[in-house]
């Protein structure tokens, strides 16, 4: 059997030796043989799975087959645990959790087999928030639950790894990883192969941060010094042995954001931007790969950096456009549009203008807003009223109430003179001087802002597309 | 909008539900998604651990050990309808080693025949008195096969033994029930058993999970300070009266009731109210089964009503625009999603009789808002979809896939998809979206489809079909997420991140103290008493409703709840936070003389007698 007391010991430093394991010994040596499934969840005939059911079923079932007293005892106790760290008692949680172990010697194979992990999880949360445990308790435990059965060995390491990344301590993550990673249990199963990928970028990611401090002290040295083509010479080693463990991970499809982002500033670092450019195109483009609009930001700012031609900048933008059209970029994307010489590149401009005001997170940002009225007035000084009035068709049903109902012209005055005129000049151009947000900002009879309200009106006059023949 | 970077790692995979040989990286444990990777310059990082991230133990501290009544009883006696206990088979099941539901059709067959038996027989022994002939081969039988109904007729002399098993039979009423029983029985059985079966199994699927309560029935409408506001809620045996409450909450938080309720009759079931304040106009929502209505609240409280809809299909949702002022989306069970503006009528922007992932029989539709108001979300148990109202009708990105995208396990559905809608920019994202099915909870983002951002296995008892994110506490405080299942439990989530970074649980969920908890604040009854009342106080939960007081230092929460029997319960609860102390949580709160006194009154004004 399995090493139960290991673990044991263990918590009972704990709570100081609360519950001891009781005789569950008589247990293990009659047969019983126990209903297979998972217990929680049974099928209530229409596909979907009902965890609740087997409650509702207890109560009115009587006769059958009953649960052995073991089973009901360790059922209970799992119960009682959840109930305990929902209440965030961390402590009776952990009295609790010490009697939960007999559950590894259940002689149901099924719920032996995932015992562990159910252990696991409940452990590490108690472990995380109980205020006498500490790193070295979580490491024991940790420990001890990784040679419990062979399933969760890796699962379990990772895991402890991330939490002492988490506290800082890199280099017992590292150790703990490189152990890890090295492990093998029978065939290599995909589901191995995954997680000793991550395993890998894990450790990538470790060794990434020792390579950033390196740079760092790079910086304080002098470029003819002989300290300088070592330490440079250090980091291309260090960066090699990174690349290798980073690759494999992200090729496949993820999110594996602090990966791309750390590998793709090595490679760059060192001089590699057709590598570095490879695998930001891949994270991007790849279609199996989820639509994560960091892969076309990393992308964008790294050609960005490089200082790619403004074309390709375009249409990396016209991407993320596509995907996120309120994202802050959009802003620059619409200027780097309206320099552009293409009738069609500026006719995009007004529209990525009025994509991001679409939006309820971004009603309030004043630059879209200056940027419209100011790319209104160019665009129809430039004689292109069909764009705006492309765009506005499909917006006038629903703009005037969204953005310039007088509700809003009241508040946006109240809290953002600056943004109520901005809005007030763009209300003006595309629903005339009728509006009630425009109206009721232009009679706002302000000092510093005469001015402006006194230009705002006459550019009103001008671009109003509103009865455009007058 | 910024866009949280970096995110944390995820495996992505599509395929089916309860793909088992995929690696879960979401491990479904708190604590994992608390924990973040150190910053890539070493300098910051020293500085993060001599800041130890510890483990942040936030608490909303009950006032009180459990809920107790707000408002008077209704006047009418509460039954609780059907049980487990009437509609499953209590025999045992010694044919099948896993417990299996079987639902006790023989029972009610057999309580029909005997209650309603002219009806059962009636008609059918009519139809045989003229021509009565139970005639079999007479050579290979020596039994009597032939009974003549007037003798029949004359032994009964018209004292039929009703409800009486054991009364005396002549042989020849006993023959005659031996050789008519097949016959007599096998007409009803066909007749009624199949429809029976059917609505047992449907009575049996709603005790189960009732879809119909999604969203809940009852609601806060905030009134002109932060300390007064209206509950609306329907009551009534049927549920068809809707109330409004006037509401006002003391500086630390205890609710206080101001006057009789004013009350609409509806002509219908109540199954859903929803309010949303849009542009300082407060709008009502009601759904009943077949019908939406909407008003519109004056700022003194006085419901106006602007428009009713029929839906012939039966409706299963409705949801109000956080954007514009009067705008719904109403979900049919055609599959029909319609946006509806009472200026506007009807404008169908989505219709599938199928459900969107893989094939599920289930008619429940949901639908909602998102950060675009001319994007609607449309969901069924099977996924989630974004649909533009505006763009070329049917086609959409998916949301949530019930896949293995979001490693969802065999039989997974979603039973409540809601846009987490965000007011103070200061915290959470506003394109966040919340899925809840019966193991989990998901959060995704409107802009990275598929992938969620954070996962939670709630391990609730009962269906989650009620859920509402509450305003932030104080400036910098994680959001609290409430979370209510069907049978009662509350769970109270706590989600932090702004807009830069991803939203993750701050510290462990905590359970609320749920309905039944209130036993120990009533005096005590005698046993069938105490049975009734905590039959009552166990009635599902139909709605819930939550105010924050912010206050500077202990923001304190005032929790509404619908039960079943029509009873509206309250709940204080204050926000305690620091260091998790060695000693577990005092679970000693103590009932406050106030809130026993309600208990009393309450038990006294009950016409379901629990003294009796």
């Amino acid at each position: 059997m399995y090493c139960v007391c290991g673990v044991t010991r263990n918590w009972n430093g704990l709570n100081g030796g609360g519950l001891g394991m009781s005789n569950f010994s008589d247990e293990l040596t009659s047969p019983v043989a126990e209903a297979k499934g998972v217990e929680t969840s049974v099928l209530s005939g229409t596909g979907i799975y009902i965890p609740w059911l087997q409650k509702q079923m207890d109560m009115v079932v009587t006769g059958g087959k009953k649960k052995k007293d073991f089973a009901q005892t360790t059922s209970a106790c799992l119960a009682l645990i959840q109930e305990a760290l929902l209440k965030h008692q961390w402590q009776k949680a952990a009295e609790y959790m010490h009697s939960y172990f007999q559950t590894l010697e259940d002689t149901d194979t099924n719920k032996r087999q995932a015992a562990p992990e159910i252990i696991w999880r409940l452990g590490s949360e108690i472990l995380y928030y109980h205020p006498k445990s500490n790193l070295e308790t979580f490491g024991t435990f940790a420990d001890r639950m990784k040679n419990i059965g062979v399933m969760n060995y890796l699962k379990i390491s990772l895991q402890h790894a991330l939490y002492l990344l988490h506290h800082g301590m890199l280099e017992d993550a590292n150790r703990n990883l490189s152990q890890a990673e090295t492990w093998r249990y029978g065939e290599k199963s995909s589901s191995q192969e995954i997680l000793i990928n991550l395993i890998q970028a894990y450790k990538g990611l470790l060794q990434y941060y020792t390579w950033s401090k390196q740079k760092m002290e790079l910086y304080k040295l002098d470029e003819d010094d002989y300290a300088y083509s070592t330490a440079t010479q250090n980091m291309l080693s260090q960066s090699w042995k990174t690349s290798v463990n980073l690759s494999a991970l992200i090729k496949i499809p993820g999110v594996w954001d602090p990966f791309v982002k750390s590998y793709v500033e090595m490679l760059e670092f060192h001089g590699d931007h057709d590598g570095a450019r490879e695998i930001l195109t891949n994270y991007a483009y790849d279609e199996k790969f989820p639509t994560n609009p960091n892969a076309h930001i990393y992308l964008y700012s790294f050609l960005k950096r490089e200082k790619a031609p403004r074309e390709k900048l375009i249409s990396v933008l016209k991407i993320l456009y596509q995907i996120v059209p309120s994202h802050q970029l959009m802003l620059e994307f619409h200027k780097i549009l309206k320099s552009s010489d293409k009738e069609e590149h500026r006719k995009l401009g007004l529209e990525v203008l009025f994509a991001i005001l679409d939006f309820s997170g971004c009603t309030k940002n004043i630059t879209a807003w200056r940027y419209l009225a100011k790319y209104l007035k160019e665009t129809l000084m430039g004689h292109h009223l069909a764009w705006v009035q492309e765009e506005w068709n499909s917006r006038k049903s629903w703009w005037p109430n969204f953005h310039f109902s007088y509700f809003w012209a009241k508040s946006d005055w109240m809290e953002d003179k600056a943004l109520a005129c901005e809005k007030a000049l763009v209300a003006g151009i595309l629903l005339g001087k009728g509006c009630r947000y425009f109206r009721y900002v232009s009679k706002q009879g302000h000092q510093v802002l005469r001015k402006k309200i006194k230009q705002m009106n006459k550019s009103v006059k001008r671009y109003s597309i509103v009865n455009p023949g007058l | 909008m910024d866009f949280p970077s970096p995110l944390h790692p995820a495996l992505f995979m599509s395929g089916p539900l309860g793909l088992s040989s995929i690696p879960d990286l979401s491990f479904m444990c708190s604590w994992r998604d608390a924990l973040t990777l150190p910053e890539s310059l070493p300098m910051s990082r020293a500085e993060n651990t001599a800041a130890k991230p510890s483990a942040q133990d936030l608490w909303w501290e009950p006032d009180t050990p459990g809920p107790f009544p707000l408002l008077p009883p209704g006047p009418e006696p509460w039954d609780p309808g059907l049980t487990a206990q009437d509609l499953l088979f209590r025999g045992g099941h010694h044919f099948y080693s896993r417990p299996r539901a079987t639902l006790d059709v023989t029972e009610q067959l057999s309580h029909f025949l005997w209650d309603h038996g002219d009806v059962a027989f009636g008609s059918l022994g009519t139809l045989m008195q003229e021509n009565f002939k139970l005639e079999g081969t007479r050579s290979r039988s020596k039994k009597k096969t032939v009974v003549s109904v007037k003798r029949l007729l004359q032994d009964l002399g018209g004292h039929q033994p009703w409800g009486c098993p054991w009364a005396s039979l002549s042989r020849r009423q006993r023959r005659f029930s031996i050789l008519g029983g097949p016959v007599l029985g096998r007409s009803v059985a066909s007749l009624v058993g199949e429809l029976l079966q059917e609505e047992l199994a449907g009575r049996w699927g709603q005790i189960l999970l009732d879809d119909a309560i999604t969203g809940g029935a009852l609601a806060w409408l905030p009134g002109s300070t932060a300390l007064a506001g209206q509950l609306v809620y329907p009551t009534g045996v049927a549920l068809d009266k809707l109330c409004f409450q006037k509401v006002s909450l003391t500086s630390d938080g205890h609710p206080r009731v101001f006057g009789d309720p004013g009350h609409i009759q509806l002509r219908g079931s109540v199954r859903q109210v929803v309010t949303q304040t849009v542009q300082g106009e407060a709008l009502l929502a009601v759904r009943s089964d077949y019908h939406c209505a909407l008003w519109k609240v004056s700022r003194q409280g006085q419901p106006s009503p602007l428009q009713v809809l029929q839906v012939q299909k039966g409706t299963t949702g409705i949801s109000l625009s956080p954007h514009l002022p009067g705008e719904l989306a109403v979900c049919s069970r055609s599959g029909t999603i319609c946006l509806w503006t009472p200026q506007n009528g009807l404008q169908q922007v989505y219709k599938d009789p199928e459900t969107m992932v893989f094939r599920d029989h289930s008619t429940w539709r949901w639908a909602d808002f998102t950060a675009h108001p001319r994007v609607l979300t449309v969901g069924d148990r099977t996924g989630v979809r974004m649909i533009d109202t505006q763009g070329p009708p049917g086609c959409g990105l998916l949301l949530f896939r019930g896949g293995a995208e979001a490693s969802c396990q065999k039989g997974e559905r979603v039973l409540l998809a809601q846009y987490l809608k965000e007011c103070s920019p200061a915290s959470l994202n506003p394109t966040l979206h919340l899925i809840c099915t019966q193991f989990s909870l998901y959060l995704l983002d409107e802009r990275l489809p598929l992938v969620p951002l954070l996962k939670w296995d709630h391990g609730l008892p009962s269906a989650p079909l009620v859920a509402q994110l509450l305003p932030v506490p104080r400036p910098g405080d994680p959001r609290p997420l409430l979370l209510g299942g069907q049978g009662g439990q509350l769970q109270l989530l706590h989600l932090s991140g702004d807009g830069s970074s991803i939203p993750r649980l701050a510290g462990h969920p905590q359970s609320l103290p749920v309905r039944t908890d209130a036993l120990s604040g009533f005096p005590v009854l005698e046993p069938p008493g105490q049975r009734r009342l905590q039959e009552r106080l166990d009635a599902p939960t139909l709605g819930l409703a939550a105010a924050i007081l912010p206050k500077a230092s202990t923001p304190s929460l005032a929790l509404f709840q619908l039960s079943a029997a029509g009873d509206v319960f309250c709940q204080s609860l204050h926000l305690r936070e620091g260091e998790p102390g060695p000693e577990p949580h005092d679970p000693a709160t103590s009932w406050t003389p106030q809130a026993t006194t309600c208990c009393c009154r309450w038990l006294d004004s009950t016409k379901c007698p629990f003294t009796a």
